[in-house]
């Protein structure tokens, strides 16, 4: 250390005291060595004294700390592999945290990017079946001209799959949103060029006009300032340029173009598509629009006698944000507790390392503080190292985070809201700086503290050989017990998870995914509105790919299983009268069941030349109305017409491998009314479904067929059913492959601790062992010692972790499918696979015991 | 760190009071940190023993107090130390740390006084 004026000055005053005071001695007849010592022990400790004395100093706090600081770098220096073992196991603690942080930070705690966005709120539908997201266009006007609490509401609609945009240098598909004029003024944004869009052409039949976001405007149009007022086509319709969105603006998802919604508003449309979202006036809170809400229900369904048999209805209003992450928020803040166990687990990891090393270093704390070191000095001292260990820990999982974003990102469901909006900012920066300070004390404190309880005379008269901390050995055990417990916790959530995904995997669909290829395209264009104008198309596209070779079957669909589909309310004549229900309509064409591979259970199906009004019902269709009873024969009516039911097919799994299946019927797409066949149009992807004889690859046939009959419609995917099936379990396996990521890490991180305090007591009592085999000791009986006391931690461990995971796993219940939350198999099966673990990292250690040498031994310090 | 063993003749001092012991110590004029130490336990009978970790630290605290301030002279026997002066304020604040002291000194008796009055009556 370098020495100051002012520590020379200390130094030379203490020097000038000693030197007086054996003056005085020596005056007073002792002799000149006697009065040293007795002025020395009189004057108590001089680094001490020393120590006391800077402390009242101006700057101590600051210069101790660049002591410590260099102090401590030397000493990790000193032992590169305990440094690099510790800062590596931080880093994937931090780094994994760190990685979370910013998914969960930007998707569930960070305020939506509109000003004052705890005004915006979103009107979710209320009727007996339960709650919807959306509305109708009929809803939407209503609650939006008489809630005086709304300062604007608008409703928002999906692009139905997007739009083609021509006019410019190279045609392109984009994804977009259809507003209503309210659209900005609710959110609060306006166009950054231009304006955003006039009532005049918000209105059925008005003008098409667009407003471009930032990306689009600089991808497409390369930015051109002057793009307002210019003339583009979005699905063959001329639409102009009116505005262009701020940069960094989005909605939930990636939007490329605005267009206004033009809702016409008929009450007979009863398909509840319209996201309704609306800014509160100021100052009203969510109770008192709520309230006034509920009180237009009734005045709604006195205007609109459609509704006259519904007794409860109406809108409930839902904060924006929650609205948009509650399906998330629960998984993401789950994955985010899971990843602090892994931190947890990482930190006892780097204390049990600190506590072996401290222990080794008792000899050079017993010397610190023989020469003045204060004993809250040395705690400092050690505490600033485990602060160095963990900033470096920090750093590198900084840079782990960097890598692991991206991964996170690629990996998320498609469905996950504010994606966008995902990156490693300042906020994860802060987050990981004090994640890693956090770390530091959790793992410092109780080594540092373990370290000054040492005795000094023993740590003195012991320093050279290595230290006997029977304390440390109990705390690095209650360690090994924790992190083992917590292991346990994370093993029994992916376990269950694990064992939740395989099932849902193994659930038999109804239909076959393989060899079956899937083709959808946007028929949202002025050519096909009509029932006639739509069959037509479909049709001869089916008839180009039935000629392909390999191809046994062909069908169309609306929407894709697993994926979207249509929602009707037929009027069914059961036994006990009649019924109205929403029940998923399909109107198909080709041989649907056929190309679907579902088994037809009773009757017949029909086929493209039906003539009559024929439907088929699914199992739970006919179970649900006609319970007991042969469905075939009996009649439902839609669209004003008697429909016969003909024939009752299997149930699949539509709404998703781990929900019910819905009642369902089935009817010709070429007797789809005129109504219908325009909201499919404009709500749904029309979906062609191929099956082929063997796996092949039919993109390009089954883009020339679409070609060749409409050449101006652009394919919006062609996909096999198989990826249908694996992308509608993207949630499941984001999650599942997190948790079985940080359970692997855990399980690692565990059996590196346990090994490592099993080896140091190894290394410990080599003596001790060297005694037990010269006096005849067989190895099988030292391997059994270490094993059996390396096991008795492990076990502890599993047993309070099994407590834990009792109570944790519950949390996870909606999660899980077809496995209890506290399943018994997985929790016994994953307590064996730990204490399996725990046997190996014993294992080692205790069979390097059996080969010590005795006489080594014995000898050994 | 080293046990302290118990000094039972000698008396621990507060560190208020220790203030006021160097202060008192050096109106007498100019003084190191030995004579300091000395002098208190000359002028109290040998009874309080100044402990250098106290010493020291009250020392250099009372300077950037600015009560006292130091240089550094040659002693008696022609030796380089480091002498305490007292400052103005250092006077001040010894008359008031004074009066403060002696009102609780006097407090004290007084609380204590019936047991004394007992005792003398003895006597």
């Amino acid at each position: 250390m370098k020495l100051t004026r002012r520590d020379e000055e200390l130094d030379e005053e203490i020097r000038s005291h000693l030197r007086m005071a054996i003056r005085d001695r020596v005056e007073r007849g002792e002799t000149p060595e006697r009065a040293e010592a007795a002025a020395r022990r009189e004057f108590g400790n001089v680094g001490l004294v020393k120590e006391a004395t800077r402390g009242v100093w101006g700057g101590a706090w600051l210069r101790q700390l660049a002591q410590d600081l260099r102090f401590g770098l030397r000493m990790l220096r000193r032992g590169p592999g305990f440094t690099a073992v510790a800062v590596m196991t931080l880093a994937l603690g931090i780094g994994a945290n760190t990685a979370v942080f910013s998914v969960v930070n930007a998707v569930v705690f960070r305020p939506l990017p509109y000003p004052e966005p705890e005004r915006i709120v979103r009107a979710h539908w209320r009727w007996f079946q339960g709650e919807g997201q959306s509305v109708t266009t009929t809803e939407f006007a209503f609650w939006r001209e008489h809630t005086k609490s709304f300062e604007e509401a608008a409703g928002v609609s999906s692009g139905g799959g997007g739009f083609n945009l021509s006019g410019i240098a190279e045609p392109q598909r984009v994804r977009g949103l259809r507003v209503t004029e309210g659209f900005f003024r609710v959110l609060g944004v306006r166009p950054a060029l231009g304006r955003g869009f006039v009532p005049e052409e918000d209105r059925p039949q008005g003008p098409c006009a667009a407003v471009l976001t930032d990306g689009l405007w600089r991808g497409a149009f390369g930015a051109d300032a002057g793009v307002v007022g210019r003339d583009v086509q979005l699905n063959g319709r001329a639409c102009t340029v009116v505005g262009v969105m701020p940069a960094g603006f989005e909605y939930r998802t990636q939007v490329d173009v605005l267009v206004p919604a033009q809702y016409r508003i008929d009450p007979k449309d009863q398909g509840h598509n319209t996201e309704m979202i609306a800014r509160l006036k100021p100052g009203v809170g969510l109770e008192q629009a709520q309230a006034e809400a509920d009180a237009l229900w009734r005045p709604f369904r006195d205007a609109y006698p459609g509704h006259a048999g519904e007794k409860e209805g109406g809108i409930r209003l839902v904060p924006y944000r929650e609205a948009i992450v509650e399906d998330v928020s629960g998984t993401l803040l789950m994955l985010f507790g899971a990843v602090g166990f892994v931190l947890l687990i990482a930190c006892a990891n780097v204390s049990n390392l600190l506590i072996a090393r401290s222990s080794s270093r008792a000899g050079e704390l017993a010397v610190r503080v023989a020469l003045g070191a204060g004993r809250l000095r040395i705690v400092r001292q050690l505490m600033t190292e485990s602060l160095l260990l963990s900033v470096l820990g920090g750093a590198a999982g900084l840079l782990l985070a960097t890598w692991s974003v991206p991964a996170l990102l690629a990996l998320r469901p498609a469905a996950l809201p504010r994606a966008a909006e995902i990156r490693l900012d300042s906020q994860a920066l802060v987050f990981a700086v004090l994640a890693s300070c956090v770390a530091s004390v959790l793992f410092g404190v109780v080594p540092a503290l373990s370290a000054v309880r040492l005795d000094l005379n023993k740590s003195l008269k012991a320093a050279g050989r290595a230290g006997s901390a029977g304390a440390g050995r109990y705390v690095r055990g209650l360690l090994v017990v924790v992190e083992v417990a917590l292991s346990l916790v994370l093993l029994a959530g992916a376990g269950l998870l694990v064992v939740s995904f395989g099932k849902l995997r193994s659930v038999s669909l109804g239909f076959d995914a393989r060899n079956l290829t899937t083709m959808q395209v946007s028929l949202n264009s002025e050519q096909y509105r009509t029932t006639a104008q739509s069959w037509e198309l479909q049709r001869r596209v089916i008839e180009r790919i039935r000629a392909l070779p390999g191809v046994t079957a062909v069908a169309t669909v609306p929407g894709l299983p697993l994926e979207s589909g249509l929602n009707q309310n037929p009027v069914v004549e059961t036994g006990a009268g009649k019924l109205t229900m929403s029940a998923e309509a399909r109107p198909i064409g080709g041989d649907y069941f056929a190309a679907m591979g579902i088994d037809v259970l009773k009757g017949r199906v029909f086929g493209d030349g039906e003539g009559q009004p024929v439907v088929v019902v699914n199992e739970s269709f006919a179970r649900h109305f006609w319970p007991g009873r042969d469905a075939v024969g009996e009649f439902v009516t839609l669209d004003n017409r008697k429909w016969q039911v003909v024939g009752v097919v299997a149930d699949i799994k539509e709404m998703g491998l781990g929900r019910p299946v819905k009642e369902t019927f089935y009817y010709p797409a070429a007797q789809m009314s005129d109504k219908t066949a325009e909201s499919v149009g404009r709500w749904f992807l029309t979906s062609w479904l191929v099956r082929t004889s063997s796996p092949v690859d039919l993109n390009e046939q089954l883009r020339a067929a679409l070609r060749e009959v409409a050449p101006e419609l652009p394919v919006a995917r062609v996909r096999p059913m198989t990826e249908v099936v694996s992308t509608s379990l993207a949630a499941q396996r984001f999650v599942t492959t997190l948790m079985a990521a940080y359970a692997a890490i855990a399980l690692v991180l565990t059996a590196v601790g346990l090994y490592g305090v099993l080896s140091y007591q190894v290394s410990q009592r080599t003596r001790e062992i060297g005694v037990r085999m010269a006096l005849g000791a067989r190895g099988r009986e030292v391997v059994r010692l270490f094993v059996g006391q390396g096991l008795r931690l492990a076990l502890a461990g599993v047993l309070l972790g099994l407590v834990g995971a009792y109570a944790l796993t519950r949390l996870m219940a909606g999660l899980l499918f077809g496995v209890a939350a506290t399943d018994p198999l997985v929790f016994a099966a994953i307590s064996l696979l730990l204490l399996l673990v725990a046997l190996v990292a014993c294992l080692i250690p205790a069979r390097r015991a059996t080969r010590i040498d005795p006489l080594v031994a014995l000898r050994y310090e | 760190m080293v046990k302290k063993t118990p000094y039972k003749d000698r008396i621990e001092l507060l560190q208020g009071t220790l203030d006021l012991l160097v202060l008192q110590t050096l109106q007498w004029g100019p003084q190191h940190g030995y004579g300091i130490s000395q002098a208190i336990r000359a002028n109290s009978g040998d009874v309080l023993r100044v402990d250098t970790g106290s010493l020291y630290p009250a020392l250099h605290r009372l300077e950037r107090q600015g009560w006292v301030s130091s240089e550094w002279g040659v002693s008696d026997n022609n030796q380089r130390v480091k002498l305490y002066r007292l400052t103005a304020a250092g006077k001040k604040q010894l008359f008031s740390e004074r009066s403060r002291w002696e009102q609780f000194s006097a407090a004290v008796s007084r609380a204590l006084s019936p047991q004394l009055e007992l005792e003398e009556g003895d006597s």
